[in-house]
């Protein structure tokens, strides 16, 4: 999965190598899209800058072996923490969102 | 590209708070040494009476390339039955390194740090590993996650233990 930020000036900023999400500037950013290759697994709109997008990759290790990634994606907002649990094949709210915020998402 | 993470455990003496030896492992076993990967040698030695201990295995996790981003909120766990008959595994974090010491061949010393029945720690309530890295740093991550064996005489003799199941995660932005 790899992730595009569309900005409100219609500029776009796709995730390549090398590129963090804490690269996204929030405070522009219009709509944030999850991709499986062409496909969205999840959209999510930033209508103004209160929202702060989060976004993590989350990586479980059991016995010192990669068991997968699960993608976090979701805001900061007013409201509080939001987020969602995004597999190539499913998408469910996070009950209990856990994450340390990074400085951008505050 | 995500960083590339690694367990290290950390043998020797103490320099600056961390191991003197850090070295790459995937499944760690218990033995009455301070070595990694030490095989069978120096297995838990079952005790007549009371509690033999094995030495204290020091791991945390390692960024060997440096993340795009930051890497966070690191967890430990366990499936909840972590431990084996006569054979029960205790964990605890430090953010100081301090060797760990015993009768090599024999028992460790009872540790201080890990005090905490390993079982208690699931993937549902998993111990916090403090620690977390930026771009473009590289190097260790988190605190120390300490686990000990104690050893009863209910245990047997003579035989390997199953592997049980410990797990990691860790977020990257």
């Amino acid at each position: 999965m790899w992730w595009r930020a569309v900005y409100r000036d219609g500029s776009v900023l796709d995730e390549v190598a090398g590129l963090s999400s804490e690269s996204i500037d929030r405070s522009q950013l219009k709509r944030f899209e999850l991709r499986s290759g062409a496909l969205d697994v999840l959209a999510l709109e930033f209508p103004d800058s209160d929202k702060k997008l989060v976004f993590r990759r989350r990586t479980e290790f059991r016995n010192g072996l990669p068991t997968g990634v699960v993608c976090l994606v979701g805001w900061n907002g007013p409201d509080g923490l939001h987020l969602w649990r995004c597999t190539e094949d499913d998408v469910i709210p996070d009950p209990f969102p856990e994450v340390q915020l990074v400085p951008c998402e505050v | 590209v995500p960083a590339t993470i690694a367990f290290r455990h950390g043998t020797g003496a103490a320099s600056a708070g961390l191991a003197t030896t850090n070295t790459a492992f995937t499944n760690a076993r218990l033995c009455t040494s301070d070595t990694t990967n030490a095989g069978t040698l120096n297995p838990l030695i079952v005790p007549t009476a009371g509690t033999n201990y094995s030495y204290e295995q020091w791991h945390y996790l390692n960024a060997d390339t440096t993340p795009t981003g930051t890497v966070n909120n690191v967890k430990w766990y366990t499936d909840g039955s972590v431990g084996w008959t006569g054979v029960t595994l205790y964990v605890g974090v430090s953010s100081t390194y301090v060797q760990a010491t015993g009768t090599p061949g024999n028992t460790g010393t009872l540790s201080t740090v890990a005090t905490t029945n390993a079982g208690t720690y699931t993937q549902a309530s998993p111990l916090t590993v403090s620690g977390s890295i930026s771009n473009p740093n590289t190097g260790k991550i988190t605190q120390f996650v300490v686990v000990q064996g104690r050893i009863t005489s209910s245990a047997t003799s003579s035989t390997t233990l199953a592997t049980e199941t410990i797990s990691w995660r860790y977020d990257e932005t």
